[in-house]
């Protein structure tokens, strides 16, 4: 996808243009909002907010080819304003007590759902873990440069980091009989 | 690595099936380019004492100024309160949802009931220029 080409088109109001890019990053977004442990709604705030700025900012975007950048780093802000509006901590406990949908284990084993439990052992990993991953696991996949925009890391550390949290979800896996067996 | 690579492409299958991008988050998201102020002139944020003077309950304080306006912005809970110089009739207060116009009153006017998130106020300049205000969060 040429995006300063398709910035520049939707700077000319081509809802087509715009289109094309609300496809190709609301996965990334919403999964940096996610990463902050926002709800549902709170979360759907976030990106539309981002959306907006970046409407707001079209013709002013200084390196349209980093676009991706500059929506992961603008999500994030939103991200922590609502987080400080609401009064919560940006850095909440391990134990995930919030809404996040994710069918229990036990319905994944009755019905052999490998991603299921997967994703369930995803949500009880620790914070920075959890964050990081969520942030990896938006479609398309994001660039590294992207990902440290989004959590304000350093873009050397996301590699070693990856690596420590994915050992340590396959270490949890390994105590999940459904998922041990077939991984 | 690319062991690293497969199980993450299989933890992206789950995200994609148990936490996706929700319809309406897709459908504002392309309504959102249909909010852009093209012929307007933009009044911009010049002063935001939300970080200064905000207690938790505190209102949010912001000024606005383009060429021809300045609007001061008092905003607390669902109410935002507006004095307005060098603007001339109604003004209209716009969330990304919701348009409300109200009468200026010596300069004063104030809109109730707005749900939190983004807020801009849009004014006609005395001579007949349509300003907009930056986009403000509360």
């Amino acid at each position: 996808m040429d995006i300063p080409a398709a910035l520049a088109a939707a700077a000319r109001g081509d809802q087509t243009a715009w289109d094309a890019l609300v496809r190709q990053f609301s996965g990334l977004l919403w999964s940096v909002a996610r990463a902050h442990r926002l709800s549902d709604a709170d979360a759907a705030d976030a990106v539309q907010c981002t959306w907006i700025k970046l409407v707001e900012h079209l013709d002013r975007i200084a390196e349209p080819e980093r676009l991706a950048g500059w929506l992961a780093t603008t999500a994030r802000h939103e991200c922590l304003q609502l987080i400080r509006r609401s009064g919560r901590l940006p850095e909440p406990a391990e134990i995930d007590d919030s809404a996040d949908p994710a069918p229990p284990v036990d319905h994944a084993l009755l019905v052999g759902e490998r991603d299921a439990a997967l994703w369930r052992v995803f949500e009880g990993l620790p914070d920075r873990c959890r964050r990081l991953l969520r942030v990896l696991m938006a479609s398309p996949p994001p660039a590294y440069a992207e990902v440290a925009a989004a959590l304000d890391m350093p873009v050397g550390s996301i590699g070693p980091i990856r690596q420590r949290c994915l050992n340590r979800l396959r270490a949890l896996v390994s105590g999940e009989p459904v998922l041990e067996e077939r991984s | 690595m690319s062991e690293d690579d497969d199980f993450l492409a299989e933890l992206r299958a789950a995200a994609d099936r148990f936490d996706p991008v929700p319809a309406g988050v897709l459908r504002d998201a392309s309504a959102a380019l249909a909010l852009r102020a093209l012929d307007e002139e933009l009044a911009v944020l010049v002063e935001n004492e939300a970080a200064l003077v905000r207690g938790d309950d505190g209102p949010l304080l912001l000024a606005f100024e383009s060429e021809r306006v300045t609007l001061n912005l008092e905003i607390s809970g669902d109410t935002v309160r507006g004095l307005v110089t060098g603007a001339v009739g109604e003004v209209v207060v716009e969330t990304p949802r919701s348009r409300r116009s109200t009468p200026v009153v010596d300069g004063w006017f104030t809109v109730t009931d707005v749900p939190s998130g983004l807020v801009r106020v849009r004014v006609t300049a005395t001579d007949g220029t349509v300003v907009v205000t930056q986009w403000a969060r509360f």
